[in-house]
């Protein structure tokens, strides 16, 4: 889960000698553009997508969560940071992950539970984690 | 019956959240039902320095929907010495662990020299090679 913060060339430089090795990237809070996010979609990395999305003024990230594969999307909270916009003023918890998926399912012009269970799937591929532990 | 299918179509997984932190620690169940009641099927809580991946491991512990991560965040790189490093590979040895971060650059912040989070980065990257767990 790689944090990246105004660092977009050193972080895609440091991954590019490891990734043949790595088992598998998350980008964590993505923060790049379009051209960026390709970049790291063609490696096979995941892009995860904040409650930064429900705000308008996102307009990099909202471009990215509306054209990228589904299938590469993960959605976090960040929590206690990064309040979804219907929550703004409260801190940030992981009930509010409804409302980022409520809003990537609305740029797409699909149904929300279209997002969740690809999205809930995608962890289930990205981390060694098995479907039904619970 | 409405409720259940609501319940049903909103199956979600948080895959980045900081259970770990002080404002979540007096209210960790209630929150965690919150979750559940908004159909939040599984949480990764994510650790950020040795110290917070072990709180993680224990609140993986003691909740089947919470996995942990290990990692060491760039804003700490300064004060990762050899003891925390080998403390932070070993942690992400522990079997709980599903990945290796948070990690990273933070030049926004600055809060560690460039210097010193380019070398934490890279060390956790060989970590997270070394334990074949994705970063």
């Amino acid at each position: 889960m790689i944090h990246d913060r105004n660092a977009h060339a050193d972080i895609y430089a440091s991954l590019a000698q490891v990734r043949s090795r790595l088992s598998g990237g998350i980008i964590h809070c993505f923060s790049g553009n379009w051209r960026l996010a390709r970049k790291y979609l063609d490696w096979g990395f995941f892009l995860s997508i904040p409650g930064t999305v429900t705000y308008p003024q996102a307009m990099d990230l909202r471009e990215v969560a509306t054209k990228m594969p589904l299938a590469q999307m993960l959605l976090e909270t960040d929590a206690p940071h990064l309040t979804p916009a219907p929550m703004q003023g409260k801190r940030n918890e992981p009930a509010f992950i409804a409302h980022t998926a409520r809003a990537v399912a609305r740029l797409r012009k699909i149904p929300v539970a279209e997002v969740s269970d690809a999205t809930a799937r995608n962890v289930l591929r990205a981390f060694p984690i098995k479907a039904n532990r619970i | 019956m409405i409720k259940e299918q609501e319940h049903l179509e909103t199956m979600l997984i948080d895959s980045h959240a900081h259970l770990d932190a002080p404002y979540f620690t007096n209210q960790l169940a209630t929150v965690l039902k919150r979750a559940h009641q908004a159909g939040v099927e599984k949480i990764i809580t994510v650790g950020v320095v040795p110290a917070s991946t072990r709180k993680c491991i224990q609140i993986a512990k003691a909740h089947a929907s919470v996995f942990p991560t290990a990692g060491y965040h760039p804003h700490w790189a300064a004060g990762a010495d050899q003891a925390r490093l080998a403390e932070a590979e070993q942690l992400a040895r522990h079997p709980a662990v599903v990945a290796i971060g948070e990690i990273g650059l933070d030049y926004h912040h600055l809060r560690s020299p460039k210097q010193d989070q380019q070398a934490l980065f890279r060390q956790m990257l060989d970590i997270a090679v070394a334990v074949r767990l994705p970063s």
